[in-house]
């Protein structure tokens, strides 16, 4: 590894670790590392917010907590083409300030024809469902995934049939 | 290049040498250790040990990065294995990559492999349906490729021998199509096949739907929990190896049962090269391997070879196996080698929704297995503009509606899934007639870097696969709209050969030496010693997944091949 970059990251933990207040810090970091999209903190904070306004939390956690929003932001990363990832970005920047219900921020984009922005909020709440149904909380808690199912039955009184994930 | 390694010819010969280890080099490797000889198995890819070498097998779906998708990368990277259905986040370790093996598309090929101990036989689709005298009299009877050496009485004891060992659950339906095996319990149908299948019984007097006969233990036997395997859950988790062993694979049954004969040396990381040919003896008398890490060469010898290297591996170590006597390739005296290569045309499906068993629903575990119709094209005349015919997989299921709404009410939603419609599907599985024009061949420059020349794969569609597409899709349709399902559609997917993953031939059995490769005992007519079981050996395709069938082939070969060697024939 080069010596001069083994010492500014030395110098750069460092400094965060003696001087930055713990939130500060965080502010100033992703959750996680991404590879070919830009999204900044704040970004992601909004991001966070947002997924809790899909998923909110009740008496069992939100989408947030679950970390649905990261996970929508890696699949971003990973698995979206890059047509779709500027798409994402560009919806992603033109979210208004003051984040409203996500409902009639949707229709507003549809209305006003703002393509990026539908296509964003899209992706998004189809991801933090995602994220939210497959996540270990949700999959373990509420409606648990069974590895060993053990007997199929092929046809049973719909009332009886047991939650499948 | 490495150099020769020259061991002692005495410490590296054995009574037999099995070039792959994949489902039918398994059985190989099985029968020959049993009968007491000292059996090599050399295997190019590293090894998979059952249990201990699945590392996915018991992951659940959040431990998953991607939650099974693949990434961006990895398709960009394997464009043609990213679009095999198994190669997904959980199994992505058991298939080639297409820039580790490249090899040369003449026509476009979707060529998916599996290198490692068990093959494909970890990942195959454990459908097990047997030929019927139908199927292998169509050559003859309709003027195509070659006539069998074989019939089905030839090879019926062979099914029901391999069936017994490796579980194969179904039911006896009595067709003639489609002959009954040693069952274990059928896996059930849902609701909608089953009204299906009453449907088409009452509308057409050739059109079974059955459940599949799959290789997957229903009910244990007691040869079964000898094999260390026990009754599949229903996981449907099959292409990442089973915990259970509840599905048939060289991994859990025919590998390790060889290894406790204390008569097996499976040598993972072997790339075979080529078959040596003795010209004075004029025999085959061993086989040159090339280490696949550190790149030395090793030659071992055996009075018997069994190529078991899939199907267009076979052809390719074959092609690559020359010497005075068999300058093109060994056996292949007439220059038909590497020719009349085909495989399953698996273009079109049809799906659509059902109104009907609104109150009903399966439930339990995830059913590994779907309903199967056999061909009923063409079977005892010809009846349509085209030859031969298709056979058709059909399933059921019911999937949850999309969740609506946001916020709290989509929270709701949800957590409290409501069932759709029933969605019924059906893929056609379609016999192709082999040609001398679809071939594989070697390059005269190009090699892998193990110093193999790169294989040509030259293989297309003909009129007579169009015309097929054409009908499946019509008679399906017909049949959906007599069943009364709803929205129908009808898809070609256009799909290059190739991701049936059921290529077959090049080696192909015959009665002339003339014009074929193998004898009815899948000897090489012009070198008696060396055997070829697998796919290569296919003189048609029929209709029905091949694997039961290079089981039974291989079976009966290494029984005739032990006799013979015993009788000092070889």
């Amino acid at each position: 590894m080069d010596r001069r970059q083994v010492i500014r990251q030395f110098l750069i933990i460092g400094g965060g670790l003696a001087f930055m207040p713990s939130c500060v810090y965080k502010e100033g970091k992703l959750s996680i590392q991404l590879h070919t999209i830009q999204v900044t903190p704040s970004q992601e904070q909004v991001l966070k917010e947002l997924a809790d306004s899909i998923i909110p939390p009740t008496d069992s956690p939100g989408a947030a907590e679950l970390g649905a929003h990261l996970f929508a932001l890696k699949m971003v990363d990973d698995c979206m083409l890059k047509e779709e990832q500027e798409a994402f970005i560009a919806g992603l920047k033109q979210l208004p300030a003051d984040l409203k219900d996500p409902a009639s921020l949707l229709a507003a984009a549809e209305k006003n024809k703002q393509q990026d922005l539908v296509s964003f909020l899209s992706s998004f709440r189809r991801l933090v469902i995602q994220g939210y149904s497959q996540s270990e909380y949700v999959m373990t808690n509420l409606l648990p995934y069974q590895l060993v199912p053990g007997k199929y039955y092929g046809c049973v009184e719909l009332n009886s049939t047991t939650s499948k994930s | 290049m490495g150099y020769l390694n020259t061991k002692g010819v005495q410490e590296n010969s054995y009574d037999v040498i099995v070039i792959g280890s994949g489902i039918s080099g398994g059985w190989a490797a099985k029968e020959f250790t049993e009968k007491g000889l000292k059996t090599l198995v050399l295997e190019r890819g590293r090894d998979v040990k059952h249990l201990k070498d699945y590392p996915t097998t018991n992951k659940m779906p959040w431990e998953f990065e991607h939650r099974g998708q693949l990434t961006r990368e990895l398709i960009e990277a394997n464009p043609v294995v990213s679009k095999c259905y198994a190669f997904r986040e959980d199994a992505l370790h058991f298939f080639v990559k297409d820039k580790e093996h490249p090899y040369i598309q003449d026509k476009p090929f979707d060529w998916i492999r599996g290198y490692q101990v068990g093959g494909k036989s970890l990942l195959w689709a454990r459908q097990t349906q047997r030929w019927s005298e139908y199927d292998f009299e169509g050559p003859a009877r309709d003027g195509f490729a070659v006539d069998w050496p074989i019939r089905y009485k030839d090879l019926a004891p062979w099914y029901s021998y391999v069936e017994k060992f490796a579980g194969i659950s179904g039911n006896k339906d009595g067709l003639d199509i489609l002959p009954d095996g040693e069952f274990l319990p059928a896996m059930e149908m849902n609701c909608v096949e089953d009204y299906f299948s009453k449907k088409m019984a009452a509308a057409y007097a050739n059109r079974p739907v059955i459940i599949g006969r799959a290789a997957h233990i229903t009910a244990p036997q007691p040869i079964h929990l000898e094999q260390g395997r026990a009754q599949c859950q229903n996981r449907n988790l099959c292409q990442r190896g089973c915990p259970f062993g509840g599905y048939f694979s060289s991994n859990s049954a025919t590998i390790p049962w060889a290894m406790r004969t204390g008569k097996l040396t499976l040598r993972p990381n072997s790339v075979v090269d080529s078959i040596i040919y003795d010209e004075a003896r004029q025999k085959a008398k061993g086989v040159r391997v090339i280490d696949a890490i550190t790149k030395e060469a090793t030659e071992f010898f055996a009075p018997v070879i069994f190529v078991n290297a899939a199907a267009l591996n076979t052809n390719l170590i074959l092609l690559n196996s020359k010497s005075s006597r068999f300058p093109e390739g060994l056996g292949n005296e007439n220059g038909l080698l590497g020719k009349y290569v085909a495989f399953h045309n698996y273009r079109a499906r049809v799906s659509a929704e059902y109104e009907g068993f609104a109150d009903k629903n399966s439930s339990g575990g995830r059913r590994p297995n779907s309903g199967y119709l056999p061909r009923f094209r063409n079977v005892k005349k010809q009846e349509t503009d085209f030859l031969r015919g298709y056979a058709a997989g059909f399933g059921a299921y019911r999937p949850n509606k999309a969740a609506d709404g946001w916020g709290e009410e989509l929270k709701k939603n949800l957590l409290n899934p409501q069932v759709g419609a029933w969605q019924v599907g059906s893929h056609m599985m379609g016999e192709t007639i082999p040609k001398q024009s679809n071939q594989v061949s070697l390059d005269s420059g190009k090699k892998d870097e193990w110093g193999i020349p790169l294989l040509h794969i030259n293989m297309e569609y003909d009129e007579n696969d169009e015309k097929m597409v054409k009908d499946y899709l019509e008679q399906m349709t017909e049949m959906f709209t007599i069943a009364g399902f709803k929205n129908i559609e009808t898809f070609d997917s256009k799909q290059a050969p190739g991701l049936d993953i059921h290529e077959m031939g090049g080696v192909r059995m015959g009665l002339d030496p003339a014009t074929s490769l193998l004898n009815k005992w899948n000897q090489l007519h012009a070198c008696k010693n060396v055997f070829v079981t697998d796919g290569a050996c296919m003189t048609s395709t029929a209709t029905q997944n091949p694997s039961l069938t290079y089981m039974a082939l291989t079976a009966r070969a290494a029984d005739y091949a032990f006799k013979a060697l015993k009788a000092g024939e070889l």
